[in-house]
Formats: C-alpha cells, structure tokens, sequence
C-alpha cells in the first residue's frame, strides 16, 4: 500500500435513461476529504453516486482512479471502496453481525480482525447492543446506520455515501459525522445530503448537482 | 474453498434454516410418497406398467420415490429457492464490491445444494420407514432404496439449483421468464423421455435427466406402456417384478447420471461470467414504432382542482381499478384485445380458451404479486376498504376478464345451445384468478401462482376442452 493521496476523477461523465439526460458531461477531481452533493431531490445525485461506486456504468465519458482510467482500473477501486447507497435490499433474515461479516468477505477481509472492526463501528453507530438482533427487526434508522458501518469496513480510500443521516435524530446524525470527519483524513469521502448541519464546517468541498451539470455552491447551502 | 464462497454460502443456509418455508420443503416429499407409493397387493400406484403394478422391493421403492421427487418435488423446489428469502439479495452492495461474480454464484448454489441434498437424504429416511410398514422387514434393504433415489433424483435436483442460479444472473431471467423457462425445462424434461424409445446405454440415459426411465424399463420389452400418476390399472392383473437394479448397474446409467451432476456443476461457472448488474429502473430506450405502448407524457395539472371526494359506489369503484390494474399496459390490453377477436374465427376449447388463460395468468399474477407485497398491504390495511374487499373485487374482475376475453366463444356456443364455453370460461376465470391471490396472499409473492398457474394451464391446454 503506498501512501500517496487517492484520486478519483471523472471525464466528460454523461448518464442517460431512456432520453432523459441526468448527468450531461460532468468533469471534476476529487481528493483526500469530504466533498458535499447537495441539489433538489431528483437531481442526479444518487446517479452521480452510483457511477462513482462502479454500481452503473457512464453512458459516456470515463472515470480515472489513481490515474488509471476505468473500466481497467475497476476491481482496483473496488478493493478501496466503501458504498452506502440511499436503499439496499438487505437480507432480513441475518443479524447485523452477520450481514456485516458477509460484506467483509466480499470485500476480502480477515475474518477476525472484521469481525473485530465491525464491533468497534457497529458501537460507533450505537448499534453495539443490537449487533445480533434480525435485521428483520430494525427500524428505518437502524437500517440506515448498518448500511453505513458496512461501507466503513476495511480501511476504504473512497467513500460514496448515499444520505447516511437522513432519517436519524442529532445524535445519531453527530455520531455518523464524526466517523466520516474521521474517514476523510486520509480517504476522498463524498456524501450526498439535503441538511446543511454539523458537516458543512468541515467539508472540503460543497457542489451542486442540477440540471446535470455539477457546480461548486456555498459552504452551508442547503437544497 | 474461497472466502467469499463460503460466506456466501453460510448466509445463504442460515437465512434458509431461518425460514418456515424449509420445513415444509423438507416434509413434501416424505409425505408425498406416503400417498403416492403403493404396497403390495394394491390397486393403484404412481407408476404402471402396461396396467400392472409394480411388486414392491427396494430398489422399485427407491425408484418410486425418485419419480414423486422428480414430477412433484422439482418445481416446488425451484419455486423454494427463488422465493423472497434468497431473492432478496442485497446486490446494492454486493455488486460493487470486489467479490467474484463466480465465488458468489458457487457460494450460493452449495447452498442450494446442501438444502436439496437435505430433502433428499429426508425422503430417504421416509422411505427406508415405509419399506419397512409396507414390505416384510428381511427384504427391506436401506442401501439399495438409498442408492437407487440418490442415483435418479440428485442430477435433476443439482440442475434445479444450478438454472435458479443462472436464471439469477440476468436480468430477463430473474422475472416471470425464468419461470416460463424453467416450466418448460421441467416439461420438457419428462416429456422428452416418456416419448423416447427406452434404449438402454450411455446415450439413452443422457436423454433421461429425470433417470428413473432406464431402472424402470430395464428388461421390459419395448412395447411395454408406462403411465405416471393415476394410469389404468387392469384389474386382477398381476403384479409385475421390475429389474430395477439390472437398469441402474446397466453400462452407461451411473456414467450418465455422473455426468449430469458435473454439467449441473459447471453451470455456476457459466453464471459467474454472464453475470449482469441489476438495474435501478428502466434503462432501454423504447423503439419508435412501439413508442404507442409508453405511458406518454404526463397531462399538466388544473390549478383549479378541487379536493376528491368519495365516490358515489366504492365497490364499484373498486371493480373498475381492479380490472385496469389487472389488464394493466398497453402490451397486456391488446394482446387480450387480439384474443378476444380471434375467438370470432378460431375454436374456444383448443385455442382461444388456452390463450385466454395464459395472458390472465401472466397478468393476475403480475397484479396479485404487487398487491399482497408487505409494505404496501400494511398501507391499504389503513383504507377504506379492507383487503378482502379488494381480493373479492379482484377474483370477480379476473372472471370478468376471462369472460370478456371468450365472449365470442361463449356466443357462438350459446346460439347452437352449448353452455360449455360459459361455464368454462367463468371456471377459467374465478379458478385462475382466486389461485392467483390466494396463493400471492400465502407467499408475498407472483413467483408462487405463477409457477402453479403455468402447470395447471399445462394441463388445460392438454385436456383441450375435455375428451
Ligand atoms: N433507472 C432509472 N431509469 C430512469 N430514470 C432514472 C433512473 N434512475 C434515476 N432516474 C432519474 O434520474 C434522475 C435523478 O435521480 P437520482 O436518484 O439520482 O436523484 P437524487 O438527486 O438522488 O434525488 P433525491 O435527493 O430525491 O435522492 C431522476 O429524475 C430520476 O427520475
Ligand atoms: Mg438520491
């Protein structure tokens, strides 16, 4: 592992559905820390999100991580990567524990050490005292809180997270900010959110998907 | 083993072994061949041969609980394995991250495997029971009722998991149409080597996936006239001794059924690297020609609308919705639009009727699937109307939609004073839509009444408006 700062960089990136054109040619560099997508709901910002975890491929245009272009650098961005997007159908019948040892798998993970990890970031979360309870029985924001201490497992240097405080109450909301405030010292984190609360201050970057271009906006500038 | 395979395998079976679902599946079988199998001296069977029974042994009983396995069990295990336990998949995740499509797939077909493998290894205890209620004790053998069920029935259900995982892989597949695909196969499959000629050899047993075909034929001559389920038996016929043992250590039978467990074997593999992403929504563009089926553009709202108010007549109201919903897309309506006008030219029994009832099945099963999901049953909970007044609006608008769809049919029949059509079509139409939303009800789910729905049209189709 070298320690030069990540990169990710987006060329000319356009995303179509049918006619309808979300993402028209977008370029932008990301570095180390935390960069805000804020914008009105239907936007593009997931779609954004989407592209950058490699979940969708580009209608056209390319992204480069590390400099190396993709598609040849995916499994490359993979291995760094931590995703929480805005729903994952998650399998109800396991316990958190048990679904966040499956993704640490996936992601190729020591077992032990994982299993060591995903503690520390389930109690981070405050979900330590319902690590094995089914998922079956959490609630929305509980959900959303284990989606977000998966991708935090292993050490990723990209972070795509699909509005991991919405739906949580302050604390709940200034425990997750803490944990990415952390993250984006030494990985790019880029986050989507319609709340201009605790994590503006210490954004790196705010930009503003609309009408499929991505512009810079104001620190603080909520949709 | 790769770590990833592994995992994904134990989350497979622990979330299966949490599941109430796995015990019905385990108790099928067993329970089945209680009904199913004959003893000695009886007077009907699952299998006959030219009108006699086969002398119960072990090996005969081995092979009879292969064919319950491979006529009955099959489909419900494909519809077991795809049901929303393993169906939900969380592939947001899972998808982007740096584990083998390949790893994956093979994690959850051992999965599969092991589960199958346990239902299999309960119809053998069950049967080793009933040789042992059905037959004097000396003569019931454990190894030969086991190696002749596992020789038969662990190919086909090694194939079952291995096309529910490739139907997994892509994205047509993982809809109605790996349903349909996998129906097809399984007719097919036992169709292919009922008609064959039973030759014996390696060949003959490839053609034979099911495998009980070359046990149960062995050393009968071949005019000999077999039936499955519910043939004539002569009576006072005697008994007829099988060489159920000469068909399986026959040269070429156990290579045969080797072979098709390393196919079965390869396929994950195959579904590994075919693997595609599912998709968010709808990403195709429509072609221009078919550009009438879209929904077209939304009409600008009235600034001037007032608030709704209750309609005059809920249940009314309620019909309606259910017949649109259930006739729901342009594609849908006009297929049932081209049936209903065929009926002016082409027979109701043998051909219109048949139609009929395959687009109801697709449609309500579409429609009953969305309706009785979870979440959204929660929410109508909270209506006017309460979901029973819906799953009677929605038999009555299946009905009412088989009716419109035969109507020409039905008219033809009346005016030379035949009431069958009619009464076929209103049987057609409550049968297929009250199995459709029971069964929907039960399981959360279209996959279900599809399934069951395609079989027992299946056998519409056969009996062709009776004999
Ligand atoms: N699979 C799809 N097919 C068609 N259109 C899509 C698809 N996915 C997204 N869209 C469209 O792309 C646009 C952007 O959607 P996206 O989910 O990225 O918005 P968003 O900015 O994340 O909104 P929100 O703040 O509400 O989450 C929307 O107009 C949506 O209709
Ligand atoms: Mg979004």
């Amino acid at each position: 592992m070298t320690d030069t700062s990540p990169t990710l960089r987006l060329e000319g990136v356009t995303r179509r559905y049918g006619r309808k054109v979300v993402l028209d040619g977008i370029s932008h560099s990301f570095t180390k820390g935390l960069t805000l997508l804020t914008g009105p709901s239907g936007a593009g910002k997931s779609t954004l999100l989407r592209l950058i975890a490699t979940a969708e491929k580009p209608t056209a245009g390319r992204l480069h991580w590390n400099g190396e272009p993709l598609p040849a650098a995916r499994s490359a961005l993979r291995r760094e990567l931590g995703y929480a997007p805005q729903a994952v159908e998650l399998p109800m019948e396991l316990t958190a524990r048990e679904f966040g040892l499956h993704m640490a798998a996936l992601k190729g993970l020591r077992a032990n050490e994982a299993d060591a990890q995903f503690r520390l970031l389930l109690e981070g979360v405050g979900l330590a005292a319902d690590a094995n309870g089914r998922i079956a029985t959490y609630s929305g924001g509980m959900r959303r809180r284990l989606i977000f201490a998966q991708a935090l497992l292993g050490a990723p240097r990209l972070l795509a997270l699909d509005e991991p405080t919405a739906e949580l109450d302050s604390e709940s909301r200034e425990r997750i900010h803490a944990l990415i405030n952390r993250a984006a010292q030494s990985a790019i984190v880029i986050m989507t959110t319609h709340l201009s609360d605790g994590v503006a201050a210490a954004a790196t970057a705010v930009l503003r998907v609309e009408a499929g271009a991505l512009t810079p906006a104001r620190a603080g500038l909520a949709a | 083993m790769s770590a990833v395979a592994l995992s994904c395998a134990r989350t497979s079976l622990t979330r299966y072994g949490r599941s109430a679902g796995l015990w019905i599946l385990l108790l099928v079988a067993p329970v089945a061949a209680r009904f199913m199998i004959a003893g000695r001296g009886a007077h009907n069977s699952v299998i006959s041969v030219s009108g006699q029974v086969p002398w119960l042994t072990s090996p005969v009983l081995g092979m009879e609980l292969g064919v319950v396995i491979a006529t009955l069990l099959l489909p419900l295990a494909f519809i077991y394995l795809r049901s929303n336990i393993t169906r939900r998949q969380p592939w947001q995740v899972e998808e982007p991250s740096p584990g083998s499509r390949i790893a994956i797939a093979y994690g959850r077909w051992l999965a599969d495997l092991a589960l199958l493998a346990g239902v299999l290894a309960a119809t053998t205890v069950a049967g080793v029971f009933l040789a042992m209620l059905m037959m004097p004790l000396r003569e019931v053998d454990p190894l030969w009722i086991t190696l002749t069920l596992w020789a038969i029935a662990a190919p086909p259900l090694a194939m079952v998991a291995s096309l529910r995982i490739l139907f997994d892989a892509r994205r047509w597949t993982r809809g109605a149409l790996g349903e349909v695909l996998f129906f097809v196969f399984w007719m097919g499959s036992l169709v292919l080597v009922m008609a064959g000629d039973h030759a014996q050899g390696y060949a003959a047993a490839m053609a034979d996936l099911d495998g009980f075909m070359s046990p149960l034929a062995h050393g009968l001559h071949g005019d000999s006239n077999f039936t499955i389920g519910g043939g004539e038996i002569t009576a006072g016929a005697p008994a007829i001794h099988l060489d159920v043992i000469g068909g399986v250590l026959n040269d070429g039978y156990l290579a045969a059924r080797l072979t098709w467990l390393a196919i079965a074997a390869l396929v994950p593999l195959a579904a590994g690297l075919v693997h595609l992403p599912h998709v968010v929504g709808k990403t195709r563009k429509t072609p221009g020609w078919l550009k009438f089926l879209e929904p077209g553009a939304a009409k600008p709202a009235d600034p001037k609308a007032r608030e709704a108010r209750p309609g005059a007549l809920p249940w009314l109201t309620l019909l309606a919705c259910e017949i649109r919903l259930i006739a729901s897309g342009r594609l849908t309506r006009l297929a049932m639009l081209a049936v209903a006008i065929a009926g002016w030219f082409l027979p109701y029994a043998k051909a219109t009727g048949p139609a009929a009832m395959l687009l109801l099945v697709f449609a309500a099963t579409a429609h009953a699937g969305r309706t009785e999901q979870g979440g959204l049953l929660a929410l109508t909970r909270t209506g006017f109307l309460s979901p029973w007044a819906r799953r009677i609006a929605f038999v009555a608008a299946g009905t009412l939609l088989a009716l419109a769809m035969s109507g020409a049919g039905i008219g033809h029949a009346l005016m030379a004073g035949d009431t069958a059509p009619l009464i076929q079509a209103l049987a057609m139409g409550a049968g297929t839509s009250l199995a459709a939303i029971t069964l929907a009800a039960l399981t959360r789910g279209a996959t279900t009444p599809r399934l069951v729905l395609l079989i027992a049209w299946y056998f519409y189709l056969s009996w062709g408006g009776g004999p």
